[in-house]
């Protein structure tokens, strides 16, 4: 218990800094907020003082940063300047398209960079070990943005097997490798490092001398501690799915978080793009929480420390 | 076989759309360009085009005008000008509703125009659309008479633009100014129901409609059931998804693609050539080189508009050569003779200014260079042809691909050396929102004199224009005024502004509104 | 130094090296010499038909603008490479400092420093370079700054524990006690020690780093027009994808394949560095 408590004292001050880093950056904009807030529009004195007023502007900063952190904890940060409509509203309705290629690229990623991961360690240095190896290499070094600008081209424009548009499962397909690939590549090196490492060693070594085959010798002995650190890929990597998004939605023209965030930061809407972060730098903040748990209940040694602690 | 794979995927994907296989009056349009930021539908505040391309089926106006900008009883079924042209009594229908249910009568025409010129209310384009406008006065409820402070030659015309459409006052005053905006009431044949912010905007056929004006085919309600405008920001997916059938219509469609479909056939197509502001740049006359009236010429002179124009538009737009589009009444030819291209002379006028060819291919004056920070709102590829003729010349052109709200802050602060612009209008008297001097922009005023001019001669010339008396004598201002605007360099049109709109076969009735850019959707039917 | 040589031998010596080394040179070389071997100026409209497909003239086509792809992509070179280097310098150099530093003064100074890296790494760092871009403001050194600061986190992180099994060797401590200066400890001696360490997660960094700035040149919020950045032509060729491919092709291609390069170098450098690691382990 300990341990899971000690992780979650030190999430909390992190959250609340990042969220002060936001804080501050975001007020220290150039640009009058209240010339943001009318879009240009022409306005009295008076109409820009009561703006000014919704807006809170008139309070000193101090007062400004305490209801903001309370804000952000509530889940309320405001208006959009762009569409007048509570932030929380419009970060909940496009939600969903964003999680959708994040699970979808996280199943891709999990299952071909595993998959390649464990083809290359069963048998390192030989021809399918290189040929992984390569694919993986492949995959991390590929743009995302041009790996699904020629997905689309070719499976779509070309071949016209998958819609361009469209809000259904096989829409997801295309962007979900496009987000994924990079993760694939990632996992399936760590799980290959890992897999040859612990193929390596004398248990296992044991375990093949006493005649048990390779197959129960993968699945049932080496896998479970050969996943140990790919786990903890995952959590740098959520990271990476949550702005994978990004490029993947203005590629593939689909709604979500990311394309919200980026139109947001150019039409400085600030009330929108500080909501995206704050709630971007939670998710991302709560997922690698969740990695740390999971890595202290699967990794004996922590399992250990933790029970005689 | 692809084909009905492809409509199988389109009905199983489609969650939010109305399939093809659904009612068939049940229309998708696309709606889009590369700003889905839609802020406002209503039609006194608007000024952008993408805004009225919904507000103008959800809203009448008073005279009614086709895409010839031929004029019919609208909302108002006569009306009398008093002889000095200072007083507009309009006799208004009897039947009209509005979509809340309450009646349309002179109240609300008054409610309207009083708004707009309210300060309050931050009307955008509509304020300088009413012109002279002084008081609107309920004479009983169904006659309305409208009087201007001075003769306004081009309030007939005013009256028919979508910016002057009647509102519900019943709803302004329910949901507030900025209410209403999201959620508008008027009387047109369609109804607004939903607005997903980025994504989508619904609208429903009002059932009660039944004053359609004489041009349209039929009179009581549409035959289109619902209206769906998603907005789809990237050109290649909008056209992806008309030639997929996954939506009926979509507006700006590449002339590439529009080529395409009028070599296969396979997609209709219609091209507005819009009436206003062509596709122009202002350069600004108060900040960096182009103070200098010689450095402005020589941009000018630096620019092959008509071959910029082809290789970017592949027939699908003609340059154009004046302040106003040629479509426009009282379009002057005699802009046509100025600034040909001629790099030689724009090289020359550059030398006698005192600026130098330097080393790196950029003219140097007193070690300053021969900059021009250039943000570009509209047309990537056109600006970037625009960067490379000035450059050649000895111009350093800095293009910085701009989305509005940077833009406006740029104009706020007077930080741009040139911007471009265009503008749908149905009259020369558009002219008076760039070139007034009272248009110049300032800190929490937003307006569009962006050359930031101001001559007390040309200001004149545009306050008479707009209550000339006779067509002769508008005509002849109006050329007054363009010959000034192009004697001074400021404001160079590079092509005519084109909507080029593809649509599904199956449909036919898609017409532009009054001005060539949004389209009425009101008698679009299946075949 | 026998040693070390041994080690390089056999770093230059492995085939994903070669390949890897080999494109990278030829990628610098023809940045270096763009105006030689760049057949058209890259910034010259109509220089050929416009959209034509690639020929013997124009080897990889031309763009909407008539310009030749294959000498945009040549001097795009110049930009894709050398901003990734720099911001990754910027970074290792903010990285490095931020690490010794702390590791070598250690105590609290050296928790609050950790606390501040690891509020760092709260932020994914394509987010942090976003933000940071929402409020400088667009352009290409913009973008540059925004992604060598937000790979600082990553650097400073390895570094320190670097630096504080560095610190523990005994001729650190003799310098100590010999009085040599703090500042001529950190950089005279611990820096050198993990000299190695820095050139490895350096050049494992610079591919991640080309692709962000690229990234955000695609979005629109990096390289301006006419700038041949790489990710930038990327973008505009986006438009006409389907009527001239090869204007999004040969950009994303090239990318891909420096990046790779790079890769594959910085993997065989970090190998290298844990073969020298375990020989060094084998002789103590």
């Amino acid at each position: 218990m300990n341990f899971f408590i000690k992780k979650l004292i030190i999430v909390i001050p992190t959250l609340y800094i990042a969220w002060t880093v936001v804080f501050v950056t975001l007020n220290i904009i150039p640009g009058d907020p209240v010339n943001l807030m009318l879009g240009g529009r022409p306005a009295s004195e008076e109409v820009r003082e009561n703006v000014r007023k919704n807006l809170g502007l008139d309070k000193p900063v101090a007062e400004r940063y305490v209801s903001f952190l309370i804000n952000a904890t509530k889940g309320d940060l405001g208006k959009s300047y762009l569409t007048r409509q509570p932030v929380t509203k419009m970060i909940k309705e496009n939600m969903m398209p964003t999680i959708q290629l994040s699970i979808g690229g996280l199943i891709f990623g999990v299952f071909f960079g595993v998959f390649f991961g464990i083809i290359a360690g069963t048998k390192p240095n030989s021809m399918r070990d290189t040929f992984a190896m390569v694919i993986a290499l492949c995959g991390i070094s590929l743009p995302s943005f041009w790996i699904g600008m020629m997905l689309i081209f070719i499976f779509g424009t070309t071949l016209g097997w998958v819609p361009i548009v469209g809000e259904g499962f096989v829409s997801l397909i295309l962007p979900s490798i496009s987000v994924g690939l990079f993760f694939a590549g990632g996992m399936a090196r760590l799980t290959r490092s890992s897999l040859v490492d612990v193929l390596n060693q004398d248990y296992i070594r044991t375990a093949k001398s006493k005649g048990l085959s390779t197959y129960n010798i993968i699945l049932k002995h080496s896998l479970r501690n050969a996943m140990i650190p790919p786990v903890t890929l995952l959590g740098i990597q959520f990271g990476l799915l949550i702005t994978g998004a990004v490029i993947t939605e203005e590629v593939f023209a689909r709604p979500g978080l990311g394309q919200l965030l980026l139109q947001a930061i150019l039409a400085k809407d600030i009330p929108l793009v500080q909501a995206l972060v704050v709630y971007m730098t939670a998710v991302y903040i709560f997922l690698n929480l969740i990695v740390d748990f999971t890595y202290g209940i699967i990794d004996p040694r922590i399992r250990l420390e933790r029970k005689s602690a | 076989m692809r084909k009905l794979i492809k409509y199988f995927l389109g009905i199983a994907t489609l969650t939010f759309s109305f399939s093809f296989f659904n009612t068939a009056y049940s229309l998708d349009l696309v709606f889009s360009e590369d700003r889905p930021d839609l802020r406002t539908l209503d039609p006194r505040i608007t000024q952008s085009r993408h805004e009225e391309m919904l507000i103008v089926n959800i809203f009448d106006q008073l005279i009614a005008a086709d895409s010839n900008g031929n004029h019919y009883p609208g909302l108002a079924k006569k009306w009398d000008v008093s002889s000095d042209g200072l007083e507009y009594t309009f006799h208004l229908r009897d039947d009209v509703t509005f979509h809340d249910g309450t009646k349309f009568n002179a109240a609300a025409v008054k409610a309207t125009f009083d708004s707009i010129v309210d300060p309050e209310t931050g009307s955008q384009g509509a304020v300088d659309i009413l012109g002279p406008y002084a008081s609107t006065e309920v004479i009983d409820e169904y006659t309305a008479k409208v009087t201007f402070n001075r003769r306004y030659g081009s309030a007939l015309t005013a009256f028919t633009e979508t910016e002057l459409s009647i509102v519900s006052p019943t709803a302004l005053e329910k949901l507030g100014n900025e209410g209403f905006g999201m959620a508008p009431v008027g009387t047109g044949p369609f109804k607004f129901k939903n607005w997903e912010a980025n994504k989508k905007v619904e609208l429903v056929r009002n059932d009660d409609y039944n004053w359609a004006p004489e041009y349209m085919d039929g009179s009581g309600p549409s035959q289109v059931s619902t209206l769906t405008y998603r907005l789809i920001k990237d050109t290649s997916t909008r056209v992806a998804a008309l030639e997929a059938g996954e939506v009926h219509i979509a507006e700006l469609v590449p002339p590439l693609d529009m080529r395409r479909f009028d070599a296969s056939g396979d997609l209709k197509t219609i091209t507005g050539t819009v009436s206003g502001l062509p596709y122009a740049a202002f350069l600004n006359t108060t900040v960096g080189v182009f103070q200098d009236i010689n450095v402005r010429k020589a941009f000018f002179h630096s620019l092959d508009r008509v071959k910029m124009t082809n290789d970017l538009f592949f027939g699908y737009a003609e340059a154009a050569f004046g302040p106003i589009s040629s479509s426009t009444p009282s379009y002057w030819k005699g802009n046509e003779d100025y600034y040909q291209y001629d790099v030689a002379g724009a090289e020359a006028l550059l030398e006698e200014a005192g600026w130098k060819m330097g080393s790196d291919g950029v003219r140097e004056k007193n070690g300053e260079k021969l900059t021009v920070f250039f943000p570009c709102l509209l047309e990537p590829d056109t600006c970037v042809a625009i960067q490379g003729y000035a450059n050649k010349v000895g111009f350093d052109v800095n293009v910085e691909v701009v989305m509005k709200a940077r833009q406006d802050e740029l104009i706020f602060a007077n930080g741009y050396d040139m911007l471009v612009i265009r503008w749908v209008s149905l009259d020369p008297g558009v002219l008076i929102i760039p070139f007034h001097s009272r248009n110049i922009p300032e800190p929490g005023k937003f307006k569009f004199n962006w050359a930031r001019y101001a001559n007390s001669g040309l200001d004149q010339l545009l306050e008479d224009a707009e209550s000339a008396e006779t067509q002769e004598t508008k005509d002849d201002l109006y050329m007054q005024i363009q010959k000034h605007i192009m004697d001074q360099a400021i404001f160079l049109a590079i092509h005519d502004q084109v909507q080029t709109v593809a649509y599904s076969p199956d449909l036919e009735g898609v017409r532009f509104a009054n001005g060539n850019w949004q389209l009425r959707m009101y008698d679009v039917r299946n075949k | 130094m026998n040693r070390n040589k041994i080690i390089l031998k056999r770093f230059l010596l492995n085939k994903g090296s070669a390949i890897g080394g080999i494109f990278l040179i030829v990628i610098i070389i023809g940045a270096v010499f763009a105006p030689v071997i760049a057949p058209y100026n890259w910034n010259a409209v109509d220089t050929g038909p416009r959209l034509s497909p690639p020929s013997l003239s124009y080897l990889f086509g031309t763009d909407i603008h008539g310009r030749d792809v294959f000498s945009r992509i040549v001097y795009g070179a110049r930009y894709s490479l050398s901003v990734g280097v720099i911001s990754v310098l910027f970074g290792i150099i903010a990285g490095s400092t931020f690490g010794i530093t702390i590791a070598y003064i250690g105590g609290r100074v050296d928790i609050i420093g950790s606390r501040i890296i690891d509020v760092m790494f709260g932020f994914p760092s394509f987010l942090l370079s976003l933000l940071v871009v929402a409020i400088i403001g667009v352009g290409l050194w913009n973008v540059v700054f925004a992604v060598g600061l937000a790979s600082i986190p990553h650097f400073a992180r390895i570094i320190r524990s670097a630096a504080l099994q560095v610190k523990e060797q005994p001729y650190i401590e003799a310098g100590i006690n010999l009085g040599f200066g703090n500042l001529r400890i950190m950089f005279g001696h611990i820096l050198p020690n993990i000299f190695p360490i820095i050139i490895v997660i350096a050049t494992m960094d610079l591919g991640g780093a080309i692709i962000s700035i690229a990234s955000l040149s695609f979005l629109g919020l990096g390289a301006q027009p006419p700038e041949p950045e790489w990710g930038a032509m990327l973008s505009s060729g986006r438009e006409y994808m389907r009527y001239a491919p090869w204007t999004m092709i040969y950009p994303g291609l090239f990318l891909f394949l420096t990046v790779m390069s790079v890769n594959l170098l910085g993997d065989r450098l970090s190998q290298a560095l844990d073969a020298r690691q375990s020989i060094n382990r084998g002789k103590a």
